[in-house]
């Protein structure tokens, strides 16, 4: 190779680095990503006390027992929600608990109202860097058994937030 | 130019990875906890009252025990033994406090000694819960669920008229009071 030609295979590779680190930050930062997106729990979805038999309701508006999450970031996004069909006590006993439209809740910083949406299925909204963080809140339905066994019960919801 | 050539193409491959990897998607994801508690609960409902019936002294000390069983929900003499049903869904302490003999209206006495079982509710007085036993002053059952529900069971009360204090008390009629207590630690 002559030195001609060795420049020129210098000169590729410090483009191809170049192009291949430099711009990639700038087109994550664009796609409103790029290490940007954060989701953090605030508080969980609590029903407090149940009653035997006696069906409870958290709805979104509901600040003391509802679901929250703050979420952090900019651009086009999606929500999806992975949600248990039941609570479960240690002993195994359940709670039942159903979720569907108006359980969940979006509200952007500078909105005045919470956009609802259900939880069910995936949901579909832009998030402007003025109005992060946005906030999520969940509700939903428990309906204990008229035999339901005193006790603590518990499950997860798990909340992933995707940015095509 | 050959080598002008060359060096475009390997631009090209250098370049592709870098399209790529502007096209991976950014996720995040958290969990959080959804959490009740059902409280502990309790509710009596009176079956029937123990009933020794009507007792007809010998009067010469040949006069037999009157007994009732737990499980004679129906018995000859009017007798019968009494039950409370007793709806839980949790562990429940039930504190018997019995009498150790009923008062007469003219202010007599006739010594009882009790005994005592439970059963799964609707169960005919088949004792599947606790075995029947002596059912003293103070005693305890302590019930406990079987399963994830909650659950109903009946606790039977029979008892025992001795024949000598039978013999040795005024005609009258005599009562008693058994109280329960539950308590769910």
């Amino acid at each position: 190779m002559t030195a001609r030609g060795r420049g020129y295979a210098v000169l590729c590779l410090a483009l191809s680095l170049s192009y291949a680190w430099g711009p990639a930050p700038l087109q994550g930062q664009a796609g409103g990503g790029g290490g940007g997106l954060t989701l953090s729990a605030v508080q969980p979805l609590s029903y407090g006390l149940l009653t035997a038999g006696d069906p409870d309701a958290v709805t979104v508006d509901d600040v003391v027992r509802r679901g929250e999450l703050e979420l952090k970031g900019k651009g086009q996004m999606e929500i999806m929600m992975v949600l248990p069909a039941s609570m479960l006590s240690p002993e195994g006993a359940e709670i039942d608990l159903d979720f569907r439209f108006g359980d969940a809740g979006l509200q952007l910083k500078r909105a005045a109202g919470v956009t609802l949406f259900d939880p069910t299925v995936s949901y579909s909204f832009f998030l402007d860097s003025k109005d992060s963080p946005a906030r999520i809140f969940l509700g939903g339905l428990a309906s204990p058994a008229a035999d339901q066994a005193a006790g603590e019960y518990s499950a997860q919801i798990t909340v992933i937030v995707a940015q095509p | 130019m050959t080598k002008l050539t060359i060096s475009l193409a390997t631009l090209a491959l250098m370049v592709a990875p870098a399209g790529v990897q502007a096209q991976v998607n950014t996720n995040t994801n958290n969990t959080i906890g959804v959490s009740a508690t059902v409280g502990k609960a309790f509710r009596w409902s009176l079956g029937q009252d123990l009933l020794f019936g009507t007792i007809a002294p010998e009067g010469d000390g040949s006069t037999a025990n009157v007994t009732v069983a737990t499980n004679q929900l129906v018995a000859a003499g009017g007798r019968q033994a009494g039950y409370v049903s007793l709806y839980f869904n949790a562990a429940t302490n039930v504190t018997v406090a019995a009498p150790a003999s009923l008062a007469g209206g003219l202010g007599g006495t006739l010594a009882v000694t009790f005994t005592c079982g439970a059963a799964t509710s609707g169960n005919g007085g088949t004792l599947d819960v606790l075995a029947s036993g002596a059912c003293a002053d103070a005693d305890v059952l302590s019930l406990t669920l079987s399963g994830t529900g909650s659950e109903t069971v009946d606790i039977f009360f029979g008892g025992t008229l001795a024949g000598a204090d039978v013999e040795a008390a005024a005609a009258d009629t005599y009562t008693g009071t058994i109280t329960l207590t539950a308590v769910q630690p």
